[in-house]
């Protein structure tokens, strides 16, 4: 879920030239530097403010970085397309809409169905996907915010909990509710336990501990918040280093926070022992599950000993709280997640009342006020069409395909994995200085792979959904070629996005790449 | 003691007193801290709350059984959809016209488009516009449709989002970082009318906002001297409704824009949330004079759901800003993030991408003459609306209002008129009931299915029956918005707090 997902299918040669211009300065002095975090990152970062401050220089930067974007833009638009910049005075016929919308959806089918994109649909099987499109159009008026109009929604949504509810372990007592998705579902997490340690503590200055591999939705809790976000950095398997998250606990402390897995690596923290610290010092632990949360649980009825992960859900005490979407391995539509809490208790802090208000007195459970009960119903539908036997299924086919990609990725020579993907997600990087990662993602995507650049370290994976099932052998020839087409001409391979994501995550002025991204997400936004 | 001072408190209310109001609240303050005082209170709340389990449970569809953990084997699609289009069936009592239930329309065509639409489009996520390209196109276009619209010019921006409430807590949001980082203010105000949407009170909870919520009122509109009072270096945002949810009136935005005038760190957002569809339109057919949106030129952002008048599937809103430069304080961006760099333009990471697909859907459908062909109907039924209601003795309509929402109390204290809303049940008429003052409530919709007339009529009858049978509308659902209505006005919060937690309580159990 970054911007390299994004730039990722973007085929374009003319973006990463684009980006390699406006970084230029950089890319030249990059070129001399081999030592990316350290003293030299710092002052070149320095370097690269101060020039941009002198009119010639900033001048061509900022051109640049304007052409950057420009080509950025004509990748992302459909060509030729008409634009509307005001609603048309005369609609469209039902037939016309319908036209227009079906050539846009089947010009990009291609981008996704071929079962190789990282993560992003994660079932995308024929007969489920009309399933979920019956059930939500059956639903589409629909609004849980009046649950005495549609009374069938607030079944759904609390049943979803209890399912939810139940395959994390929860006894009596754990409760939850759904949201619009991971972030939503992360953000109240921390709301909740802002609210509750005030309530509690009186802490008015409240600060969260959190290791750097968890979802940026922690860094966007504290930011909307007003919690000190506090980083804690991994051990060498890329887990949470619980050492450093003890000693970066101070009375200002609400929340510890661990992840079941790693978006990036894969990785489960050790939940067992973030809890007990939590315990120790009476303060909250949420445990997110959104990448994993309905795939892991099956995992452990698998009995297979390659297995090993730690315990993480309601059977660990001194976890408050967790998150788990139901739009990735709960193959529901997309918009759908849900939050859990250890008692009720907690969730109230989460809620929001007010009394006063004079259209009545009004409260909701979480963000959203009016919601869509479409997605509800479909989530519902999901749970309760794929069924325990279902989920386990598909969790063994998931299981192999990520098995034999990972025994696969470590035959590969000049490629190791990072951390050791005890999960879905098989992470690797370069281990020959000679071999650049990023380029051998680009070859990737040139045979039609979607996958992501990650970076600290840079690196690239593979989240293996239920559409990956039985696609390793052509993911591990395809990777093994890559390699070879790399290793034999570095200098053809180098250019497209390769550079884009060494140079963006190598480049110190990290002020500069918020600019670009600033600019890509207008870029999005523009008519 | 407690029973009396609550009982005291009502007939305090029907006075509509500001200084007794107080009163009351000091009274069951006390009351709550008398040995055994408390544990009638509680007794109160606690039947508050079975009242509300009942009213939450009593539609429960009855031929499913009811679900705790994951169903062992899967269910099969034909008895699945089986199971829920029975479901969804007993729900279309709203379908008669007099359930509200936020349904604007009623176009059998119309549903029918949306849901093919969305079926193209329930696997698609705005994350990835590399991946659905078509969606960036719905977006931006959507957008720009709004905009010009709402009277922006080149410069003005926008995004989607999931409903209104994200779109009032992106503005706040902006204008809390936009106080911090241009102008240093890092204990930033928000000065609101109280009649704007409870999202700003949430949003300066989650955002830590000082909130100031201006009382004072001018037919139902807020005092723009009493606003001006309010002002100070710290305010960040001044909200304004066109028009207000409670009430249908519009805040007069110009005269509030004149105060901003020197004030260049406040923002004034418009909350068109209910109006956005409404108000342009009715401005072209010539109902409307006063100005409301872009063309004020101190108002600096504007939401505007598409899920309301513009019919779109629900989960569909929209914040427009002036420019780019205020836009850029709602972005989230993390550049150090291991997983790769982030950013997201709202609240949400993954964005479902069928609500956008349908809302440009509907835009292009409808068409500007379609909204305002829908807007002059519905304007002539709201005011013949208006005007019965104030036809009937002993009812009037607050305001007046200009568009979309209708408020109406007793003017006379023998009338209760959340007894008058008992009776309208009666009728199968499903109405809100209001607060501050107590007040019925009903929003007028495009829909070929409500019957006015037989509204008016049914309401003269309620009255009617109210007067006559005073007794058999005692304990009534009366009583429950009565006491919350009451406690609202001058109970303690934990208590109010206490009986909504348990309502949410009951609607995910």
């Amino acid at each position: 879920e970054s911007i390299q997902d994004r730039f990722n299918n973007a085929s374009s040669t003319q973006v990463a030239l684009g980006t390699l211009g406006a970084v230029g300065v950089a890319y030249v002095t990059a070129k001399f530097l081999s030592d990316p975090e350290g003293f030299k990152q710092r002052l070149l970062g320095s370097l690269i403010q101060a020039a941009r401050k002198v009119p010639g220089v900033a001048g061509a930067v900022n051109a640049e970085l304007e052409k950057t974007l420009t080509d950025l833009e004509a990748d992302l638009r459909i060509k030729d397309d008409d634009v509307i910049y005001s609603i048309p005075e005369e609609g469209w016929s039902h037939e016309k809409v319908l036209e227009v919308c079906r050539a846009l959806k089947e010009a990009e089918d291609g981008r996704w169905r071929g079962g190789k994109v990282s993560g992003v649909v994660y079932h995308g099987g024929d007969e489920h996907t009309k399933m979920q499109n019956d059930v939500y159009s059956l639903f589409s008026l629909t609004n849980p915010l009046h649950p005495d109009v549609f009374p069938s929604i607030r079944k759904f949504e609390s049943e979803i909990v209890s399912m939810a509810v139940n395959m994390m372990h929860g006894e009596e007592g754990v409760v939850g509710a759904t949201t619009s998705g991971g972030t939503e579902s992360i953000l109240m997490g921390c709301k909740a336990h802002r609210d509750f340690y005030r309530k509690k503590k009186g802490i008015t200055r409240p600060e969260m501990v959190i290791p750097v591999s968890a979802h940026a939705a922690f860094d966007k809790a504290a930011h909307y918040f007003g919690i000190k976000l506090v980083h804690t950095p991994l051990d060498k398997d890329f887990r949470a280093d619980v050492a450093a998250m003890r000693k970066a606990i101070t009375p200002n402390t609400i929340m510890v926070a661990g992840s079941a897995p790693s978006y990036a690596h894969g990785m489960v923290d050790p939940i067992p022992e973030i809890a007990a610290l939590a315990q120790e010092f009476d303060v909250g632990c949420h445990v997110d599950g959104c990448l994993g949360g309905f795939l892991l649980p099956w995992f452990n009825e698998l009995n297979e000993s390659s297995i090993k992960l730690p315990l993480f859900d309601f059977r660990v005490p001194g976890v408050t709280s967790m998150s788990a979407d139901t739009h990735k391995y709960g193959y529901s539509v997309k918009g759908s997640s849900v939050v859990l809490f250890r008692n009720r208790e907690l969730r109230e802090s989460m809620f929001f009342v007010t009394t006063e208000w004079p259209g009545g007195i009004y409260a909701s459970p979480t963000i959203g006020g009016s919601r869509p009960g479409g997605l509800i119903a479909a989530t519902w539908a999901s749970l309760v069409s794929v069924g325990r036997d279902g989920f386990i299924r598909n969790a063994r086919a998931i299981w192999e395909t990520k098995e034999a990609i990972k025994a696969g990725v470590q035959k590969i020579d000049g490629l190791k994995l990072v951390g050791d993907s005890h999960s879905m997600v098989v992470a690797f990087q370069s281990a020959d200085p000679k071999l650049n990662v990023f380029a051998v993602m680009q070859c990737m995507t040139d045979l039609g792979w979607s996958l992501n650049a990650l970076q600290k370290p840079n690196s690239v994976h593979i989240c293996v959904t239920y559409k990956h099932a039985g696609k390793q052998d052509a993911f591990l020839s395809d990777l093994q070629n890559s390699v070879n087409a790399v290793r034999s001409d570095p200098a053809k391979h180098t250019g497209g996005n390769a550079h884009v994501y060494g140079l963006a995550y190598g480049l110190p002025d990290r002020s500069t790449i918020r600019e670009i991204i600033v600019g890509f997400l207008e870029i999005c936004l523009k008519a | 003691v407690a029973l009396g001072a609550l009982y005291l408190g009502k007939k305090l209310l029907l006075d509509n007193g500001g200084l007794k109001a107080n009163a009351t609240r000091l009274a069951l303050k006390a009351a709550r801290a008398l040995p055994g005082a408390s544990g009638i209170v509680e007794k109160q709340e606690r039947e508050a709350l079975e009242k509300i389990n009942e009213l939450v449970f009593e539609h429960e569809p009855s031929h499913m059984g009811s679900l705790t953990r994951l169903p062992e084997e899967g269910t099969s699609v034909e008895d699945l959809l089986q199971q829920l289009r029975i479901c969804r069936e007993e729900e279309l009592d709203y379908r008669e016209g007099k359930a509200f239930g936020g349904i604007y329309n009623n176009d059998e065509e119309l549903e029918d488009m949306l849901r093919s639409v969305a079926s193209l489009y329930l696997d698609s996520n705005a994350l990835y516009p590399a991946i659905f390209p078509g969606l960036r196109k719905f977006e931006a276009e959507v957008i720009r449709m709004t905009l010009s619209m709402l009277h922006g010019d080149e410069e003005s921006v926008g995004n989607m989002t999931s409903g209104g409430t994200e779109s009032i807590l992106m503005a706040m949001k902006t204008y809390r970082d936009r106080g911090r980082e241009e102008f240093g203010i890092t204990n930033p105000k928000i000065v609101i009318p109280a009649s704007a949407h409870a999202a700003f009170v949430k949003g300066a909870h989650y955002f830590g906002y000082e909130l100031v919520v201006v009382e004072e009122v001018k037919d139902y509109r807020v005092d723009v001297a009493a606003l001006a009072a309010a002002l100070d270096a710290n305010t960040v945002m001044v909200v304004a409704s066109a028009p207000s949810f409670p009430h249908g009136c519009i805040d007069p935005i110009e005269e509030i824009a004149e105060l901003l005038k020197d004030m260049p760190q406040t923002g004034l957002h418009v909350d068109c949330c209910l109006g956005g569809f409404v108000l342009p339109f009715l401005t072209e057919i010539g109902v409307l004079e006063k100005k409301f949106d872009f063309l004020v030129p101190q108002v600096t952002s504007i939401s505007v759901d598409f899920h309301k008048y513009g019919f779109s599937t629900k989960g569909t809103s929209a914040i427009l800003y002036r420019n780019k430069e205020i836009r850029k304080h709602q972005y989230f961006t993390y550049v150090d993030w291991c997983g790769g760099l982030y950013c997201s333009p709202s609240l949400q990471g993954s964005r479902a991408g069928a609500p956008i697909a349908c809302t440009y859907s509907i835009l292009v459908y409808m068409g500007a003459r379609g909204y305002r062909e829908g807007i002059r109907k519905m304007h002539n039924t709201f005011t013949t609306i208006v005007n019965g209601i104030n036809a009937i003795p002993g009812l009037r309509v607050l305001g007046p209002p200009d568009t979309c929402c209708i408020a109406y109390v007793s003017d006379d204290a023998s009338l209760d008129i959340f007894k008058v809303a008992d009776a309208l049940s009666k009728f199968r008429w499903s109405v809100n009931r209001i607060q501050r003052p107590k007040a019925l409530h009903m929003q007028v919709a495009s829909r070929a299915d409500f019957d006015h007339q037989q509204f008016l009529a049914d309401l003269a009858s309620a009255v009617q029956d109210v007067r006559d049978h005073p007794a058999e509308y005692e304990g009534g659902m009366a009583g429950i918005y009565g006491l919350a209505a009451t406690l609202a006005e001058g109970g303690p919060d934990q208590l109010v707090g206490g009986l909504l937690g348990g309502y949410m309580d009951a609607l995910m159990a």
